[in-house]
């Protein structure tokens, strides 16, 4: 993009931030640890504190040095409205990015049929997020709010989100991916009822390295709500909400479990979900092909900006890791139990050898 | 015989195509379309070999050599395997080189018609409504719809 454009999309920044500065009331600000950097949200009023829900086992005390990168939050007033959109209609993409105007600098993400902007510049390390009225926010914003802020961010560290869960025991993990409806949500209460620590349920923030690592980003958690009062009656209390067409029922784990979550770990594997109660459970191990398949889609086409990397980034990041296959059979308490067998399995070389052939099957004893 | 088809070199459509190789397999996504595709083994090397810059004529002397007796089937597959490449818009025609790029040797035992497995579960996260005008410049929604249940 060239500098005029970005001259013009610093006007239209700027211009629009003066909303923020105008809008009426006091929300607050609330510092948050991420990727262990301090994030500064900042609400110009109570409508959308809400939001906060999500992430207050992130909040921190105030600190003392600038954040990495800020967030304003507003709604309307009713008298306002940004400047006039400096984009086409035919840019708007289905997932709603605005496709050309993602420099180095700055990002727009509108949502049109919500009225949701949000616009990160990457130099101020700032960023905004505004809609016109509160009460016409998208549902999954409730269990998963500044999404789309914290992804750009994240790139910008190194990292990436990644729609997909993170159960764990004794400081390290297993990453659980797949498309929704996959039974990462199932997996993630029976782990819990089993004493597994975790990071995420939908979203988590993935780093490279040695080990690959994760890092919570929300403590809320959703699941049909069919399936919940089925499987897990006992967790009826802890419904904050029922949300989204499919109206599923979202918990807040921080309110409900907070000594079960954790803000990070090492990652030693990656286990493809599938409930399939007419099944004997069992894992199987698969290649890295077969598991960047069942990872990597569900989150590009959810974010925008996320197609031109995620997949790279997702490989890098599993290389080395091995990856199974699990069926949760009929016994729910199974999963949590070949979770922990496969997290065991790493400080033990002959087991580990026994599962590294190609389609080994441990089955649950 | 040469033909001026089979001297075209090709490459992937970019932007809206991605290619990641993954332990010598392909992934692709197509983002204009929704549908995204994994290509493995012989096919992966031979789609590999397309875009390192082999044309077809090279490409059938390649594995005619490594397949002997195999050539009749190796024309006509790979002739499929690139009409269909081009078909789910995930190639283009970069231009047409008769003195193309070699391929890496080929691995494997067995000669087997290139395939990819194409998966259309995220297609309908891209569905959009056409929109009358777009180069009208975008305006801010002051009467939004409800979205699903408050």
């Amino acid at each position: 993009m060239s500098n005029e454009s970005d001259h013009a999309l610093d006007r239209f920044f700027a211009s629009t931030k003066e909303g923020y500065s105008n809008a009426p009331g006091a929300g607050g600000s609330f510092d948050i640890s991420l990727l262990d950097h301090t994030l500064r949200i900042h609400f110009a009023g109570p409508a959308l504190l809400h939001l906060m829900r999500p992430l207050k086992h992130l909040v921190m005390p105030s600190a003392r040095q600038p954040p990495s990168f800020e967030i304003f939050v507003w709604e309307g007033p009713e008298s306002w409205l940004p400047p006039t959109p400096c984009w086409k209609m035919g840019q708007q993409t289905a997932l709603g990015g605005i496709s050309g105007l993602h420099s180095d600098r700055f990002s727009i993400y509108y949502h049109d049929q919500s009225g949701l902007l949000c616009m990160c510049d990457r130099a101020a390390r700032k960023s905004l997020y505004w809609i016109r009225n509160a009460q016409k926010l998208p549902y999954w914003e409730t269990g998963s709010p500044f999404r789309i802020l914290f992804h750009w961010w994240a790139l910008s560290m190194g990292a990436h989100m990644a729609h997909a869960a993170a159960v764990g025991a004794k400081d390290q993990g297993i990453l659980l991916a797949g498309r929704g409806g996959a039974g990462k949500s199932t997996l993630t209460l029976a782990s819990l009822d089993a004493g597994m620590t975790l990071i995420g349920d939908d979203y988590v923030l993935l780093k490279a390295g040695t080990p690959p690592r994760a890092y919570s980003l929300y403590s809320s958690a959703k699941i049909h709500s069919r399936f919940l009062h089925e499987a897990f009656p006992h967790w009826g209390g802890a419904v904050a909400q029922q949300i989204g067409p499919e109206s599923k029922s979202l918990f807040m784990l921080e309110e409900w479990a907070p000594t079960a979550l954790r803000k990070s770990f090492a990652i030693r594997a990656v286990v493809l979900p599938k409930v399939e109660f007419n099944q004997t459970a069992s894992i199987v191990k698969i290649s890295s092909t077969d598991a960047l398949l069942a990872m990597a889609p569900s989150t590009i086409f959810q974010l925008p900006s996320a197609h031109a990397t995620a997949m790279n980034y997702f490989r890098r990041w599993m290389e080395g890791l091995p990856a199974y296959r699990m069926t949760t059979g009929r016994s729910l308490p199974e999963g949590p139990r070949m979770l922990r067998a496969l997290l065991e399995l790493g400080e033990s070389e002959p087991a580990a050898c026994v599962l590294e052939r190609p389609n080994m099957c441990l089955r649950a004893s | 015989m040469a033909t001026p088809t089979s001297l075209q070199v090709y490459q992937i459509k970019s932007p809206e195509v991605i290619c990641e190789a993954v332990e010598g397999d392909l992934i692709l996504v197509n983002f204009e379309s929704g549908f995204y595709y994994c290509i493995r083994g012989l096919a992966a090397q031979i789609m590999q070999a397309i875009l390192n810059g082999a044309n077809l004529q090279t490409l059938i002397a390649s594995l005619a050599q490594r397949f002997p007796g195999r050539q009749s089937d190796i024309e006509r597959d790979l002739d499929s395997f690139l009409e269909a490449l081009l078909a789910e818009g995930l190639i283009v025609v970069r231009s047409t080189a008769p003195n193309s790029v070699s391929p890496e040797p080929i691995i494997g035992d067995d000669y087997e018609p290139p395939r990819y497995e194409k998966f259309e579960d995220m297609a309908d996260q891209l569905l959009l409504d056409k929109i009358e005008d777009e180069n009208q410049v975008a305006v801010w929604v002051t009467e939004t719809p409800m979205i699903g249940p408050q």
